[in-house]
């Protein structure tokens, strides 16, 4: 499973028919409707049939309640929990008609037959604290439980594969909340059996949060994909996924697809794209199912970017993950070996930088975040990706140079250099335009400078208390001439809480962070713009 | 500073943040033997007794509680400071301007280890000899911490000039060559019972 570009679930599709959500969910012909003319618009390598995740709890006895126009919800715990019959339960059945209509429709895709995890419908069926609770009071109950959870989800999983389901997908939103040490037991063990189930069938397992701790159990679960969450960084996490099963991910669904403008998506998704084209058991997707209200042609650009991307890195993957080997690996000749090979097999520079060298500064960031490295051996990753990118710089000279997209200094009186030097080059090998405007700086110079490049975003170093001062003054300079782009500050004289006392957006303790927070604020300052 | 003078201990590994076994440790080791070839240090104290530190440095002394604080129960107050020289950071500055990341930071986080040993040197020896005298020490302060102005980098300057050649003050009141530091400590006519180290 490889280079597959799928939004998770359909929910989107809800709004391409004239009924409310309760009639998409009930009947399979309105569904049917809604999910072909989704398809018929979105080009996706996977296709969904609009899941709701209460249908199984629902079957085993919980209390649900739909109301207009919301997807259903548990209400209540099963007063009392069976294992049902889905060939006669109305709403799987539905589901079962309308994949062996996408059969039909779409004869050549792949079609997710999804079901919930036996611990996310354990925790519907009893409640979730309560479930919990047992797994320290009573975990041989959570047991027997589990059991009649994945015996439910797999008798529903035969029905939707007897009906035209060619992949089966398990989402397992609650077995975030098991501790780390606990999963094998309360889930990993459960779903491999549950897995085991389907040797012939792709398979893709999805559970919501930050499951960096688990990713290894859930890879030994025998599963072919995991679809791993967009608070992720999947940099961070790729070398715990082995070769043999995909990583698939993770475009942030609400703030990016449903919430961004077109182009923010395009974006948003190239650049997602550009990082992760190099694995060869990568697959695109979103980092969760997108909302119901997610504009249609946000899921086409997300859908249309994500397969040309992938399809214009597909020839140099080889050559590109090599030259970010190298980067990663602190290798500097190795690295400017590697790019000159590059260039002379025609490979374009830019996916050098993009799918090469920043991507291994990124991954490098990552590591540095998650406290694997410290700064020098970030810095030393730094000096092979410049090895590799003045190459590129020279060949590609005015036309390569990036578009200011940030401007720094050292804000009066302060002549201290090296932090925001240091800001500026993780800023710059994260792919952004960075005009240094040096030390010193006064609130005039900042001005002038924004005036000139009208950047996304501006960042404040200092260094000395005498000279933190000056951040109200020059904070205030922009506000009162009614300039409201973000401004973050950084330094050994400062903190968040001098952030919020002189009026910045953000503070940033290094440099790596300092990458963070801007991408962050320029992020929200693009949204509050399309607003 | 010969080269067998320094040498990469723990403490040192951990100021740098460098692990003992990634790549980066070799060029650990390549700059300490580099930085044995730039260092030029030097150090210098001066007693003072407390009402010539207070007129010497008027007005900031008196505006810091800080001071008044840590020299409440001192009779003399040493001033102290320590500087590599500027070889090291220009040296530090011609790495980060080629590119060379990591060696332009860790050699001047090299530095700024380097030069705050100097400065314990000569305050643990300040300390002893009071010791020996029978008096006790306050621990250090310096210029632009808390309410103490740096300013008062000023008078340090004007003393400094005729000891320690090629110290400058920049327009924030910071010496150069940045890797210099001063310092004040109290000194107590009675015992080292009130000592802070």
């Amino acid at each position: 499973m490889h280079d597959l570009v799928f939004p998770i679930n359909a929910l989107p599709a809800c709004g391409l028919v004239p009924e409310d959500v309760e009639g998409v969910i009930r009947d399979p012909a309105i569904k049917l409707e809604a999910v072909r003319r989704y398809y018929q618009a979105v080009d996706a390598d996977v296709l969904f049939y609009v899941s709701d995740i209460v249908i199984q709890a629902e079957a085993m006895g919980a209390d649900v309640y739909y109301a207009p126009g919301a997807m259903p919800a548990v209400r209540a715990p099963a007063r009392s929990v069976h294992v049902p019959d889905p060939a006669r339960v109305e709403r799987m059945v539905a589901n079962a008609l309308v994949l062996r209509g996408l059969a039909r429709d779409f004869p050549t895709k792949l079609r997710a037959g999804l079901v919930y995890g036996p611990f996310t419908v354990a925790g519907q069926v009893v409640g979730e604290e309560t479930l919990l609770r047992m797994l320290v009071d009573r975990p041989r109950e959570v047991a027997g439980l589990l059991g009649q959870t994945l015996e439910c989800a797999r008798r529903y999983a035969d029905l939707l594969v007897d009906n035209g389901a060619n992949l089966v997908w398990v989402s397992d939103p609650l077995a975030a909340l098991i501790p780390p040490d606990d999963f094998e037991r309360f889930a990993g063990n459960h779903l491999r059996r549950f897995f085991q189930a389907y040797p012939s069938l792709p398979t893709i397992l999805h559970v919501c949060g930050d499951t960096t701790a688990v990713v290894p159990a859930m890879a030994s679960t025998g599963v072919g994909g995991l679809s791993l969450d967009n608070c992720m960084d999947l940099l961070a996490v790729e070398d715990l996924v082995p070769g043999n099963v995909a990583i698939i991910g993770n475009l942030d669904p609400v703030e990016v697809v449903e919430l961004g403008s077109v182009d923010m998506v395009a974006n948003r998704t190239s650049d997602l794209v550009s990082l992760m084209a190099v694995k060869e058991n990568f697959c695109l997707s979103t980092g969760c199912a997108l909302p119901p209200s997610t504009p249609l042609e946000n899921v086409q650009a997300f859908v249309d970017t994500g397969r040309r991307r992938l399809a214009e890195l597909a020839p140099y993957r080889t050559r590109l993950a090599a030259i970010s080997h190298a980067v990663h690996a602190s290798q500097a000749e190795e690295a400017g070996r590697l790019v000159r090979e590059a260039r002379e097999a025609g490979v374009p520079p830019l996916e050098i930088i993009g799918s090469g060298l920043t991507r291994a500064i990124r991954k490098g960031s990552a590591e540095y975040d998650a406290g694997k490295c410290h700064l020098p051996a970030l810095l030393l990753m730094v000096d092979a990706f410049y090895k590799g990118f003045r190459l590129l710089e020279r060949e590609l000279g005015h036309a390569g140079s990036r578009k200011v997209d940030i401007i720094l200094g050292t804000v009066t009186g302060d002549i201290h250099e090296i932090g925001k030097n240091l800001v500026r080059i993780f800023l710059e090998t994260h792919g952004h335009g960075v005009l240094d405007l040096g030390v010193n700086v006064s609130g005039e110079r900042f001005l002038a400078a924004y005036k000139a490049a009208r950047p996304a975003l501006v960042g404040l170093s200092v260094f000395t208390t005498s000279s933190k001062r000056q951040l109200g003054g020059i904070i205030h300079a922009f506000r009162d001439k009614g300039i409201d782009v973000p401004i973050m500050i950084g330094g050994a004289a400062v903190n968040a809480e001098v952030a919020r006392s002189v009026g910045a957006d953000g503070f940033a303790r290094d440099a790596v962070k300092a990458v963070e927070l801007a991408e962050r604020l320029i992020l929200g300052r693009a949204r509050r713009n399309q607003e | 500073m010969s080269p067998s003078a320094l040498t990469v201990s723990k403490s040192l590994l951990r100021y740098v943040q460098i692990s003992s076994s990634g790549p980066e440790r070799a060029v650990l080791d390549e700059l300490v033997e580099e930085a044995g070839q730039l260092l030029d240090i030097r150090t210098w104290k001066q007693r003072l007794a407390k009402g010539d530190f207070f007129a010497l440095f008027h007005p900031w002394a008196e505006e810091s509680r800080s001071i008044a604080s840590l020299l409440a129960e001192s009779d003399h107050v040493w001033l102290m400071a320590a500087t590599l020289g500027p070889g090291l950071e220009s040296r530090s500055r011609w790495y980060l301007d080629h590119d060379e990341y990591c060696r332009g930071y860790v050699l001047d986080r090299l530095g700024s280890f380097l030069v705050e040993q100097e400065m314990k040197k000569l305050d643990h020896g300040i300390r002893r000899s009071a010791e020996v005298a029978g008096h006790g020490t306050t621990h250090r302060y310096s210029p632009g911490y808390g309410d103490f102005s740096l300013e008062a980098q000023r008078v340090f300057h004007g003393l400094l000039n005729d000891s320690i050649t090629g110290l400058f003050l920049d327009v924030g009141g910071l010496f150069r060559p940045e890797k210099t530091v001063t310092a004040l400590k109290g000194e107590l006519g009675r015992g080292p019972s009130w000592r802070a180290e």
